[in-house]
């Protein structure tokens, strides 16, 4: 009688037991957890002389043993599966509970010597199976032989499905845990994949089925729709440098029997190779390959390949494995899809993006400024270069229709002459010219390329057309040819207008360079060629311009002024003005000029003596960039004359009034007085005298109002030198006392063409002045030497007074001017004299020059022409003013 | 009184006018250095001037004779042939007593004198 049967109460605890774990499997447990919580409840349930003990496992081998057993440890290590002939895996297999009374009456398994040597005999299997899953089988021992009977068996039985379930469920539930969380792993891989190249969306859509799945090695084959083939693309797996070996080999066709990836590729259905040795060519290859689960990614129509899982365990891919790996296809397919839409798109946005730089680097050649560096070209080039046109021009045509510019890519000249003429016979010149209208055809319109064909040129079938929007001109296009059967697109229309508003812009730069470039000219060629200096001031005070008659005038050169402020260099001039009252009052007009022009007179020391007018004036700009032009007059010359008149008026009225008042005072005294006879003749003598001299004095300034005013007459003759030298100098000669006069003129001296009237006026004035200037007395030499060479006579005046310093030596022969010297001062004169002398000769074809050392002497050299006086023609003596 | 030209035709006039009356001692020098050494000696009442002679123009010779508490006292007429604006402010600078312009009258110039002196 089986101690169960009699033992009611305890099967009842035994089942209240088994409820209760099936309630707390409910709950998703570690399965340890859970077999342990199990064991140790059946123990509890069961007599204290009974053993309860659990195996279970998932591959054959045993997970836990919960055990009344003193030493469970050798039960634990056995493998109870593996072993077709041992009771767990009969019971399993018959699904039936096996009852073994004695274990030393049963053929022995590995089991059963662990149980033997624990001191057990009598033992009872059950299997636990829900459906037609094998869960493991429940163990029931006892130390007595035959100590189980059919009714223990069939008591086992009872409570075995229901273990069965509880641990079903709990692993189920277990399950589910999982699976959420590789469908949350998946997910997460999934959204990871960003927008990638389309080879790395596939390796990374494979490494989250390897992750979601748990599978270790995981491979992508991609479909090659061209080959209809799948290439080995990406491999998860621990064996190093597997991807790499298997790479050229692992090829599969698609619908290819004998390759399943061929056949998942081709039916686009997962496939499921439990079994892999029954692939014997798998066999061969990868021995340690138990199962292989494939499933096709696709997309829509679009198959992008094949995910391939193998496992090494017996019991292969579960079918939560392979529910998460179909889920990850499904995505995958559309992450592919994805990747794929990208791509392509990003090759179009690579295109657009290569287009754009390609128009940003014509674009930026056109630098304001002459079209030097060929920016117009460059633009032609990019525009045939982006349209893959064969040709591209530019036209530019004037408003009379004249073709102002043509810019060509890829034309012979020859052909270049063609373009007009083409366009004109196929009747399109008139709609671009002057309709300007927009031209796309693909019909073989323009070939100018016909009349002299490269070999290799296909005939041109396309033919587009911009307007350049540009108003200056009457019309200006682009065009492009295209090659053989490729036509203008859309695209290319779009570009070619992007060209010809670059184009229209570059022409209007173009223009207005030109036209600002000429503005410049004009105005830097006023100022360079202006004697007045202009220094330009701008709204930061600093100097912005200075002109050369400036630069000249001041000494300022432009580099060392530029940038700085015009008081720095007014400062850093200082000492080239005379006074500072002068750089202050230079300065003060400057600061004065916003109002209206200030004009101030400075002097400057340096480069030379210079005076100047400086007028400083507001030029009108923008409020923003108030600029200041400072004007530089130089009136040194002015100034300089007006010094000379002035001094000409009053040495002028000197020598006038002088022998006036002899004249006046005397005749007074005489009307006036009785005056004794001789001294009345005496008186009337100095009248005389006097009366003479304001005669000369008022010829000399009559001869200089002549000569200024032209109207002197000429009479040329042929004479002897020394006959005219010696008749000049008889009105002379009385009146000199100190002084003795040679004449040495040989008789070698040809005769002289000349007016006798002004060479003796000549004479007379340079004597007299040598006479003047030497105080002292000693002789005055006149000779003269015949220069055959030049056809001319120099006739030689010197004296041994007091000399010409070198500086004065240059003004003499200018009005006005006499030598400031103390012994000058004692002299009367005009300052004429030798004016007038210059002057004469220039009349009769002389020219005078002089010699001269301080304290020495003078010597006054004047030439003469020698020969026939008809070929001596009087030259127009062009009237010249005073000043 | 001193009479100071350096044309010798002048210096004859003025003598002639002012030593026609036999009034005055006239004395005569034909530049400025010489007019200076003889006024210095003489002391005369008066010098009569003219401004522009070499070496020392009227003007220094003028202001010589102011500047010098032993001729200080001494009358001085400068006659020039200027007669703008500036020469007499020149001839005023010089401290001269009074001042002539040529061409002049004799008669005119024996009542300046002679007013000067009374």
């Amino acid at each position: 009688m089986s101690r169960f049967a009699q033992a009611p109460a305890r099967v009842t605890r035994c089942r209240s037991a088994a409820f209760g774990l099936l309630a707390a499997a409910a709950r998703p447990l570690d399965p340890r957890e859970l077999l342990v919580a199990l064991a140790g409840a059946l123990v509890e349930a069961l007599p204290h002389d009974e053993m309860f003990v659990l195996l279970l496992s998932e591959d054959g081998t045993t997970l836990h043993v919960g055990a009344s057993l003193d030493d469970s440890g050798p039960l634990a290590a056995c493998n109870v599966f593996r072993l077709e002939q041992c009771a767990s895996s009969k019971a399993l297999r018959e699904n039936r509970i096996i009852l073994r009374p004695d274990l030393q009456e049963e053929p022995i398994f590995l089991t059963d010597h662990h149980m033997l040597a624990a001191g057990l005999r009598s033992h009872l299997v059950a299997p636990l199976l829900v459906e037609s899953e094998r869960l493991g089988t429940l163990h029931v021992a006892h130390r007595q032989p035959n100590f189980y009977s059919e009714h223990d068996a069939e008591y086992l039985s009872e409570i075995a499905p229901h273990v069965a379930r509880a641990l079903h469920y709990a692993r189920e539930a277990q399950d589910w845990k999982l699976q959420s969380e590789r469908l949350r792993a998946m997910a997460r891989g999934l959204f990871s994949i960003g927008p990638r190249p389309l080879s790395e969306t596939m390796a990374g859509v494979l490494e989250v089925t390897a992750d979601a799945t748990g599978v270790p090695e995981a491979s992508m084959f991609r479909h090659d729709e061209g080959s209809k083939t799948f290439i080995l693309e990406a491999v998860t797996t621990p064996i190093p440098g597997l991807l790499e070996r298997a790479r050229p080999a692992v090829i599969f066709r698609l619908g290819e029997e004998q390759g399943l990836v061929g056949l998942v590729g081709a039916t686009r259905q997962p496939l499921y190779v439990p079994d892999c040795y029954a692939e014997p060519r798998w066999k061969a290859a990868r021995p340690e390959i138990r199962s292989a689960y494939m499933v096709p990614v696709v997309f829509g129509e679009h198959l992008y390949g094949v995910i391939r899982l193998l496992s090494e365990r017996p019991d292969g891919i579960s079918p939560e494995q392979r529910s998460v790996a179909d889920t990850v296809a499904a995505y995958g397919g559309a992450v592919l899809e994805n990747a794929r839409l990208y791509e392509k798109q990003g090759h179009e946005l690579e295109l657009r993006r290569r287009q754009l730089a390609t128009v940003s680097e014509a674009a930026n050649q056109m630098v304001l400024g002459e079209d030097a560096g060929g920016g117009l070209q460059g633009l032609v080039d990019a525009a045939r270069g982006l349209t893959a046109a064969r040709y591209s021009t530019l036209a530019v045509w004037s408003h009379q229709g004249d073709l102002e510019r043509l810019i060509v890519s890829g034309l012979t000249p020859a052909q270049q002459q063609r373009i007009e003429p083409s366009l004109e016979e196929l009747g399109l010149l008139r709609l671009i010219k002057d309709e300007r209208q927009r031209i796309r055809r693909n019909d073989g319109l323009l070939d100018v390329g016909r009349h002299e064909p490269a070999p290799d040129d296909a005939p041109i079938k396309g033919l587009l057309s911009v307007p350049v929007g540009y108003d200056r001109y009457a019309g200006a296009f682009c065009l492009a040819g295209k090659d053989g059967e490729a036509e203008f697109s859309a695209a290319d229309e779009q570009l070619l207008t992007l060209f010809a508003a670059l184009a229209k812009v570059f022409l209007e730069n173009l223009a207005l360079y030109g036209e600002m470039a000429r503005e410049r000219t004009t105005l830097a060629s006023i100022q360079s060629s202006m004697t007045e200096g202009l220094i330009v001031v701008d709204a930061r005070g600093q100097v912005s311009h200075l002109n050369e008659a400036a630069a000249t005038l001041s000494g300022w050169a432009l580099q060392d002024c530029l940038g700085k402020s015009i008081q720095e260099v007014t400062r850093l001039k200082a000492g080239d003005f005379e006074s500072a009252k002068d750089s202050e009052a230079l300065l003060d007009a400057l600061s004065r000029a916003a109002k209206g022009p200030a004009m101030v007179e400075v002097t400057l020391l340096r480069p030379q003596r210079r005076q100047l007018v400086a007028t400083a004036f507001p030029i009108p700009t923008p409020p923003a960039e108030r600029m200041t032009g400072l004007l530089l007059r130089d009136v040194t010359e002015d100034r300089e004359m007006k010094r000379r008149r002035d001094a000409f008026v009053s040495v002028a009225a000197h020598e006038l009034k002088t022998p006036m008042t002899t004249i006046v005072g005397f005749a007074e005294l005489l009307l006036h007085g009785d005056v004794p006879e001789a001294t009345r003749r005496q008186w009337l003598e100095y009248m005389r005298l006097d009366t003479h001299r304001l005669a000369t004095i008022v010829d000399d300034l009559l001869n200089v109002s002549h000569i200024q005013a032209g109207r002197l007459p000429v009479k040329i003759e042929h004479l002897d030198l020394r006959g005219v030298v010696e008749n000049a100098l008889t009105l002379i000669r009385p009146t000199m006392s100190a002084h003795e006069l040679r004449i040495n003129i040989g008789a070698d001296i040809p005769r002289v063409t000349t007016d006798p009237e002004k060479l003796g006026q000549v004479m007379m004035n340079l004597v007299d002045n040598a006479i003047k200037y030497s105080p002292h007395g000693g002789p005055i030499t006149i000779s003269a030497t015949h220069e055959p060479a030049r056809k001319r006579c120099v006739v030689a005046v010197a004296d041994q007074g007091i000399g010409i310093a070198p500086e004065d030596q240059a003004h003499l022969f200018t009005t006005f001017y006499r030598v400031r010297r103390p012994e000058t001062e004692r002299t009367r004169g005009t300052g004429l004299g030798l004016y007038i002398v210059k002057e004469l000769l220039e009349l009769i074809h002389g020219e005078v020059w002089v010699e001269s050392e301080p304290d020495k002497g003078s010597t006054f050299f004047f030439s003469l022409p020698v020969g026939d006086p008809q070929k001596t023609k009087r030259t127009s003596h062009a009237g010249r003013g005073l000043t | 009184m001193l009479l100071v030209d350096d044309e010798p035709r002048t210096l004859m006039l003025l003598a002639a006018t002012l030593d026609n009356q036999e009034l005055y001692e006239v004395l005569l020098a034909g530049d400025g250095d010489e007019a200076l050494a003889v006024a210095r000696q003489k002391k005369p009442d008066l010098v009569l001037l003219d401004v522009m002679m070499p070496k020392k123009d009227g003007y220094e010779v003028c202001r010589a004779l102011k500047e010098d508490t032993a001729t200080a006292r001494i009358k001085v007429v400068l006659v020039t042939a200027l007669a703008q604006q500036s020469d007499q402010e020149k001839a005023t600078q010089a401290r001269a007593d009074s001042y002539f312009t040529k061409p002049f009258s004799p008669t005119e110039l024996l009542e300046r004198v002679q007013d000067l002196l009374s």
